[in-house]
């Protein structure tokens, strides 16, 4: 990365680093951890970054729900710092990973519908979308039917993918098909739209999101197989097979019934003293996800280290900050319910919290 | 109250008498239609006077009630659906209904014949829906020359024709890596190609599933559709094609009975929403032990006609009218306000204050002076004003549907707008500009203190009207200690008066009054208004005379003296801000001829844009401040020194009073 580098990354590089800055110490998360309650957390949370979102919190409609959300509203707006301050060629990429939580609001959406929930249900339940533009969810609520939202989104970029898997939902009246469909279409977008990079930003970007794409094929393919009981066929269609580490010939070894532990000790050296360690063979897929999840964070914590003046330090900033404010919700909740620490410290994420 | 004439017609509300009306429930229909019919009556809710259980008399007249509410409901319901309006309420009066159930028969009927149509159309609808559905996924299918008995129920192959995503199809191969199996990419449809997908019968499972995680959604064609994709498209069309002939004749059907049965079902609804109001009325009689009782108001002249009317349905039906004058304490009659449709926006400023009391001056035809003329003064400029008139008169016109809401306030507006242009006239001011015409006095900003002085002036003579008008009130209610003694009666207006002419004799050398006169009278009204408690108690024979004891009562007096000065002189500088809005109309307008000039020093294209904008933004922005400072000097000033409100305000019953 030459001059063009530090001219196209200088400003954004600042705001990041400011971000990163603003990030809680470990400190922090370890008060915040040894808090009684929901409202010690909130008292330290206060005096963080996090105070201005949280400000906007009455003392009547402090709930874990409406927490939840204004949190979120912080990741929604660095977001748009970034978006603002990249390079015009990275901003599509930066863009469509943000929609990853419209994909996910898109989701919430149909499974209200289904469950023919109230507006004020399914608002709670959305991602803040703060400046980004967007779907008209309440809209789409309010039409009750899955087919109707359908038609509506048909000239979005998620019309094509739901679409193809409208005839199954008719007929099945089960959003897994859509749900699947939309996943995959939103991957291989994405993964398309890093060849538009110039060649460093896309050898990084290619290789911090080509690490989300393998874990969710792993995740999936495991599932499908475990839960769904479905055919090696099927799963190979279910999934992606583009992840450098997590080809087709992966997937096939999870859909002819080897356990992920073994997969994941052969394809991830770092994971080979958790998948060795006593008692690995008896660790669920979800152990195995928060693992992989682990890994993908000191991952994105090494992007931070080198060369600042490219896409990488941004984009593992962006998905470092959503670790710490999923950590802080997970916190959050397990004080709201009052589990004991042991019930939920194997959840976290943040390093802090990594044995 | 028609026979009234002068200006007392507009300021004291109509006399009003009192009516009891007791007659035996077999009249209930008659005195009901003819209350309701009179266009005069107001009811008082009179069940409250109950003197007997419910009876099976009041059940039957509730059943009614609900039966009428039911009945017009539905046929709303099927006029909706044959698209009936029902217009305006016949001029011919409808009758009550006796029997519902004969309405009830005769909307059967009509609904019977009218659904077997709705549910034929509803089938039709619906298959036409599914053809154009179908046509829809054949689309892409069209052009295949493709016979589908061929591929259909074959012995040991199975195959699927359906549309796949492309950017599937490469690992779809994939999937089929163990197994034989052929793909035939026949066409392309945007980002699909249409497949045909060929494999052994023994793994038709296994194909269906694989395929469908693919997103290879198949035609599935029902078994009596044979030969190629077109000529399925042909038949299915052809179908739908008959389909539309049926819909139309039946639209035609529906049309006729809509022809046939509209007068029926128009005349039917009013009938029955007669019966409801009428019915609604009658739950509000008191039930006295054998008799049934109304309780209302009705104008004073119309009162001997009412009885007639009455009397003429049976001698059995006891009136009894009680005039004004013989009114029981407690008993408040409704006001009649009867201003024109022009006055309607001033009365309606008037009623969001308070609706006047019976016993009082009603001040609409005042502010109707009044207003535009505080305005006026405040916004003098003859071209804004004409605008504004001209604003007015468009709102008025109601020809604007989205204001149509503020037509009332037209009129206010138009009068405001005059008004303001006229003393445009007197400023020399047209849209700003102060050297196009002479003014008739001078412009406000180049004597600030003569317009302050006048404006004091003005307020002063609207002040002393609202206390005359006071002292009016007060002699229509015979509260005469507090007429004459009190801060707002002959004693303050006297004091304050008094004050007046020292302040101008002092302070001016033109009017020279006796000093010394206006001084003894100043005292003497002071005393007064100091003994207003002691002279309220001794009239009404109240003892002991001072209420707490003399220096209690000293105090208090001395205090409310204190408070009625402070109030002549803080209500006379409020109308001082009259000519304040005058002087700063004037130098806003000043302030848009600067900017004007430094855009557009040769009065350009820049010069007049800014003129434009600038006295819209006077119209709007001043204009809008100066409204509230008029309502505020209205309200506050004028109103209540003479105008308590607190009145009910007359409505007679009509015959849809009631309606949902």
């Amino acid at each position: 990365m030459g001059v063009s580098g530090v001219s196209a990354y200088g400003v954004l590089n600042v705001r990041v680093r400011a971000g990163l800055g603003e990030m809680l110490a470990p400190e922090t998360f370890a008060r915040m951890d040894g808090s009684p309650d929901v409202a010690s957390i909130l008292a330290i949370l206060r005096d963080t970054v996090y105070g201005r979102v949280l400000s906007k919190a009455d003392e009547g409609d402090a709930n874990p729900r409406r927490i939840t959300y204004l949190l979120r509203t912080h990741l929604t707006e660095k977001f748009e710092v970034v978006v603002e301050n990249a390079p015009k060629v990275a901003r599509p990429l930066i863009e469509q990973l943000f929609r990853l939580y419209e994909v996910d609001n898109l989701k919430a959406t149909f499974r209200s519908i289904q469950a023919k929930d109230s507006w004020d249900k399914l608002s709670h339940l959305l991602f803040p979308m703060g400046g980004f533009i967007t779907l008209p969810y309440e809209h789409m609520l309010a039409t009750g039917s899955v087919p109707d939202v359908i038609g509506l989104l048909e000239n979005t970029p998620y019309g094509q993918p739901l679409k193809a898997a409208l005839p199954r939902f008719l007929q099945e009246n089960d959003l897994f098909a859509i749900e699947v469909n939309l996943d995959l279409d939103y991957w291989a977008k994405t993964w398309k739209l890093i060849d538009d990079l110039p060649g460093g930003d896309r050898r990084l970007a290619h290789d911090l999101i080509g690490e989300i794409i393998e874990r969710n094929d792993l995740l999936w393919a495991t599932r499908f197989f475990l839960y769904y009981k479905l055919s090696a066929a099927e799963i190979l269609n279910y999934t992606l097979g583009i992840g450098p580490k997590v080809p087709d010939e992966v997937i096939g070894r999870i859909s002819q019934g080897e356990p992920l532990k073994s997969v994941l000790a052969s394809i991830y050296p770092e994971l080979r003293p958790k998948t060795v360690a006593e008692g690995a063979e008896n660790l669920d897929v979800s152990h195995w996800e928060i693992e992989l999840h682990r890994m993908y964070f000191r991952h994105c914590r090494s992007k931070l280290v080198g060369p600042p003046f490219n896409l990488g330090v941004s984009l593992a900033y962006l998905f470092l900050l959503e670790y710490e404010i999923e950590d802080i919700i997970l916190l959050l909740e397990a004080k709201a319910m009052g589990l004991p620490r042991e019930r939920y410290s194997s959840y976290l994420i943040n390093k802090v919290f990594q044995s | 109250m028609r026979k009234k004439q002068g200006i007392k017609m507009f300021l004291e509300p109509e006399k009003m008498s009192r009516v009891e009306i007791e007659f035996p429930q077999q009249y209930i229909n008659e005195v009901t239609q003819a209350l309701v019919r009179s266009g005069h009556f107001q009811i008082e809710d009179s069940s409250a006077l109950n003197m007997r259980k419910t009876s099976e008399f009041d059940d039957e007249m509730q059943e009614r009630y609900n039966q009428y509410g039911r009945l017009e409901t539905d046929i709303l319901a099927v006029m909706k659906q044959l698209d009936i309006k029902p217009g305006k309420m016949p001029e011919i009066e409808p009758e009550v209904i006796e029997n519902p159930e004969e309405i009830l028969q005769e909307l059967e009927a009509v609904r019977v014949e009218l659904g077997k149509m709705d549910q034929r159309t509803e089938e039709i609808r619906k298959t036409l829906e599914n053809g154009k559905r179908f046509l829809n996924i054949m689309e892409p299918f069209k052009d295949l020359d493709i016979e589908f008995g061929a591929i259909r129920n074959r012995r040991y192959i199975y195959s699927i024709l359906g549309i796949i995503p492309t950017e599937k199809i490469e690992r779809f191969k994939q999937s089929f890596a163990r197994i034989p199996f052929v793909l035939l990419e026949l066409s392309q449809e945007g980002p699909n190609t249409i497949v045909l997908l060929i494999g052994n019968k023994i793994q038709q499972d296994f194909l269906i599933r694989t395929a469908r995680s693919a997103y290879l959604n198949s035609l599935d064609l029902p078994d009596e559709y044979h030969g190629t994709p077109a000529q399925i498209v042909a038949q299915t069309q052809a179908e739908m094609d008959k389909g539309t002939q049926e819909l139309e004749t039946l639209r035609k059907d529906i049309e006729a009975l809509r022809k046939k049965q509209a007068d029926l079902l128009v005349d039917r609804y009013w009938r029955v929403r007669m019966s409801r109001t009428v019915s609604e009325i009658t739950n509000r009689f008191g039930r006295l032990t054998h008799d049934l009782l109304v309780v209302g108001w009705v104008p004073q002249d119309y009162s001997a006609r009412f009885q007639k009317t009455l009397a003429d349905i049976s001698p059995d039906i006891i009136v009894d009218v009680t005039e004004e004058n013989e009114l029981e304490e407690g008993q408040k009659p409704p006001v009649a306000l009867h201003h024109t449709k022009p006055v309607e926006g001033f009365q309606k400023l008037v009623t969001t204050y308070s609706t006047p009391n019976y016993q009082e001056i009603d001040p609409t035809i005042l502010l109707l002076l009044t207003f535009p003329i505080l305005f006026g003064a405040m916004f003098g400029d003859v071209g804004q004003g004409l605008f504004l008139a001209l604003v007015g008169a468009l709102l008025f016109s109601g020809k604007v549907s989205k204001l149509r809401g503020l037509s009332k306030l037209g009129p206010v507006v138009v009068l405001c707008g005059v008004s303001a242009a006229i003393f445009g006239f007197i400023y020399g001011s047209v849209f700003g500009f102060e050297e196009l015409i002479k003014p008739l006095w001078r412009h406000p900003i180049e004597d600030i203190m003569g317009i302050l002085i006048l404006t004091f002036a003005g307020g002063a003579l609207l002040l002393s009207i609202a206390n005359i008008l006071a002292l009016v009130n007060d002699a229509r209610r015979k509260d005469w200690a507090h007429m004459i003694f009190s801060g707002k009666g002959v004693a303050g207006l006297v004091l304050y008066w008094s004050l007046l002419g020292l302040l101008i004799t002092s302070l001016t050398k033109v009017i020279s009054l006796p000093k010394g006169l206006l001084i003894a009278l100043a005292l003497i009204a002071v005393v007064m208004i100091m003994s207003t408690g002691f002279m309220e108690r001794l009239l009404e024979r109240k003892r002991p005379l001072f209420e707490g004891g003399f220096l209690v009562y000293f105090i208090q007096s001395f205090f409310e003296l204190f408070e009625a000065l402070i109030g002549f002189l803080s209500n006379s500088l409020s109308y001082v801000r009259v000519g304040a809005f005058a002087v700063a109309h004037a130098g806003l307008s000043q302030v848009i001829m600067i900017l004007a000039e430094m855009v557009g020093p040769n009065k350009g294209a820049g010069f007049w844009i800014v003129i434009v904008l600038g006295n819209l933004f006077i119209i709007g922005f001043e204009g809008m401040i100066v409204s509230i400072q008029t309502l505020r000097l209205e309200y506050y000033e004028f109103f209540s020194k003479f105008f308590s409100g607190g009145g009910t305000r007359y409505k007679p019953l009509g015959f849809l009073s009631s309606s949902k």
